[in-house]
């Protein structure tokens, strides 16, 4: 209960209301409005009493209007009406609510709907062709026939793991997607040594056996999160191994209080055409989706954790041939970490050292 | 017998400002046959105009002549309700905000 008369009662809801509000009498004159509506309208109560609003009209519950503002500029807004009463005449209260922000939310919802239905149908797309060629390959063992070889039978089973480690790849491709897309929270940057974690990255890798070059300076630090490095690196390599030809060299250096590292190889290349949409999501190249399988998450998931640590992802063309696949990220500047001065000397370590063969890593 | 002129205020070509349109052609063809006429003004396109006849939001409906000058603001699908906001239904008042004339 209060001790405040009702007039005092409907100016202070009048004064707190959120939504604009304007009260008017039988022939559409406005008799009262609240601070909302001079915001909404953009004018003030001494230009909006007495004048002019109109009957206002709803079908329902609510309808939108467009309110004219000064200077041609317009706003919509939702109006909602209710009948009131004060000193026994009637008023009719127009409620203005600014429905941009809504609108603005529906968009943003709408297109989060659109994006997961895409993500979906794309997962599901991809997963599709693998599965089923395993599911084949897995029938064959099951009910062998009568002339299969210990041989044959061999490398059925490395064809399956080829393609279980395939799907596993794809997988955690999808899985670094959705937590992209979910702004998850990212590890917490950490100092890392450059060398030994690509080297650890390596020995995990399923390029055994193949012709991989390392030219990275001891003691070169980066300030990332682990997982996020370890994403980006593992999808240059597939992607050079995938697309490229082999040797693939990694270098590493420090430059400008940064690392940057470098995946090159010795295959094609990508077309002059294509490299502006080489990082965009789900796009490949035309000239090579048919023949090798790919998500076209690779590059795009490498530059969005670049970007999340800090730093960038980038093409350039080999020289003479092949593709470099480049990414910045922070030099860590803690005493581990190098001083600049150290920094330029890494360089030129780097630059004076000879690539060292990990075939086999 | 009276002629009934209307300004029919919009903001650009939209949904809501052909439906407006659209409802107010009803609302005459019923009530007013063979004595109206509408002039459609574009907020967005002239401002000025909409400016000189002080028009706070659209779909506005000005009732310019005879006298004496009403107008309405929002939806128009009623069009009973909006005739006897408009004045058109002589002798008889809106009550209660309900739409009864």
């Amino acid at each position: 209960m209060t001790d405040d008369g009702p007039r005092d009662l409907y100016q202070a809801m009048m004064l707190a209301a959120p939504d604009g509000i304007v009260a008017v009498d039988g022939d559409g004159c406005v008799r009262a409005c609240n601070p909302a509506a001079e915001a909404l309208l953009e004018r003030t109560a001494d230009e909006l009493v007495g004048s002019v609003f109109g009957f206002p009209l709803v079908d329902g519950e609510s309808t939108e209007v467009t309110l004219v503002l000064p200077n041609g500029r317009s706003k919509v807004v939702e109006m909602r009406v209710t009948l009131a009463q004060l000193d026994d005449r009637h008023l009719y209260v127009a409620a203005l609510r600014d429905g941009t922000r809504r609108r603005q939310a529906d968009h943003v919802l709408q297109s989060a709907l659109e994006h997961q239905s895409v993500v979906v149908a794309v997962a599901a797309h991809q997963l599709h062709n693998p599965l089923a060629a395993l599911g084949a390959l897995v029938h064959v063992l099951r009910e062998p026939p009568p002339d299969l070889t210990d041989e044959r039978r061999a490398e059925l089973v490395e064809r399956i793991a080829e393609r279980t480690a395939r799907l596993q790849s794809l997988v955690r491709k999808l899985l670094t997607a959705a937590r992209i897309d979910g702004a998850w929270q990212q590890g917490v940057p950490e100092p890392v040594e450059v060398l030994g974690f690509l080297l650890e990255r390596l020995a995990e890798s399923e390029a055994r056996g193949r012709d991989l070059r390392l030219a990275v300076p001891a003691h070169l630090v980066t300030r990332v999160d682990r997982v996020g490095f370890a994403e980006i690196f593992t999808d240059y390599l597939e992607n050079a191994l995938a697309y490229g030809r082999e040797p693939v060299e990694i270098t590493a250096r420090a430059t400008g209080g940064r690392i940057e590292l470098r995946v090159a190889d010795h295959g094609p290349g990508v077309p002059e055409s294509f490299v502006p949409h080489l990082f965009e999501r789900y796009r490949r190249d035309p000239a090579t989706a048919a023949a090798t399988e790919g998500t076209g998450l690779g590059l795009w998931i490498a530059r969005s954790l670049a970007r999340a640590n800090g730093g960038d992802a980038w093409y350039e063309p080999g020289r003479p041939n092949g593709a470099v696949f480049c990414v910045s990220l922070p030099q860590d500047a803690s005493p581990q970490g190098g001083s600049p001065q150290d920094a330029d000397n890494q360089d030129a370590n780097a630059q004076d050292a000879n690539p060292q063969d990990v075939n086999g890593a | 017998m009276k002629t009934y002129s209307f300004v029919l205020y919009v903001s650009g070509r939209t949904e809501r400002s052909t439906a407006a349109l659209a409802d107010l052609r009803l609302m005459c063809r019923t009530h007013i046959p063979d004595r109206f006429e509408i002039r459609v003004v574009d907020a967005a396109g002239e401002p000025g105009r909409a400016d000189e006849e002080r028009v706070l939001a659209t779909p506005t409906v000005v009732r310019a002549t005879p006298p004496p000058a009403r107008r309405v603001i929002g939806d128009l699908s009623d069009i009973d309700r909006a005739a006897a906001a408009l004045g058109l239904l002589d002798g008889r008042e809106m009550k209660e905000g309900n739409g009864e004339t």
